[in-house]
């Protein structure tokens, strides 16, 4: 089981054509870009939430203000890294570094995107077993073999190390 | 929807919420909630799951 089929190829596509073009030109021609595609979908069990240590993931570009350094968002090939922010952080502690979204809504109510108060109150209440701290990352990331070499693992590092039982992407 | 209908998650939920604001609209609690659980809802089920369409939009 893979995350994505037919890796080795998107990237010799990715190498070839979008990124070498930017390479030379320093323009994007989204045209010459390979959106990933599955034929296979990753198979699981069902959990249950009431017991379930739960990870939120997000790729709205949030980062503690003051204390991470921001994601490199004017970036035009992607920032790959990672945040982990706390559950029980204040939203007047986390900004968004994210060029791909309008930032009017979560600015004006964070929940949009990062519903750490509704998720904190679900577990105080007994519909989730807990939360463990939130995988943060910028979600414009081109080059899926970064992501997958880079990202995902940190992701799936920082899971293991917080004991989580499921996770919620919740893109922007 | 395209990228998500391409590589075939375990588990999706769409709604026609704007850009920027996935769970809802600011303010909107109520609204937030709903997607939220809905989501939620999926991992008590085994993956893989058909995408679910919510009735949610920002209007």
């Amino acid at each position: 089981m893979s995350i994505l089929d037919d890796h080795d190829s998107w990237d010799e596509n990715f190498q070839k054509g979008w990124l070498a073009r930017f390479r030379e030109t320093g323009q994007f021609y989204w045209d010459a870009y390979v959106r990933p595609k599955n034929k296979t979908t990753i198979t699981g069990p069902a959990i249950e939430l009431k017991s379930t240590r739960l990870m939120l993931v997000s790729s709205a570009g949030g980062y503690l203000r003051g204390e991470q350094k921001p994601f490199d968002a004017a970036n035009p090939l992607g920032d790959y890294s990672l945040r982990v922010i706390a559950a029980d952080t204040p939203f007047a502690y986390i900004a968004y570094a994210h060029e791909h979204y309008d930032h009017a809504a979560v600015d004006s109510d964070p929940q949009v995107l990062l519903p750490l108060g509704h998720l904190r109150q679900m577990a105080a209440q007994g519909e989730l077993g807990g939360l463990t701290a939130v995988a943060s990352f910028m979600g414009y990331q081109p080059d899926v073999s970064r992501l997958l070499n880079e990202t995902v693992p940190a992701i799936l590092e920082l899971a293991r190390a917080e004991k989580a039982q499921g996770a919620l992407l919740v893109p922007a | 929807m395209g990228i998500t209908h391409r590589v075939l998650p375990p588990r999706a939920v769409y709604t026609r919420l704007n850009r920027g604001a996935t769970l809802g609209a600011p303010g909107n609690a109520d609204q937030q909630l709903r997607v939220l659980r809905a989501t939620l809802a999926l991992l008590e089920r085994p993956a893989p799951q058909e995408p679910i369409r919510l009735g949610e939009s920002a209007e």
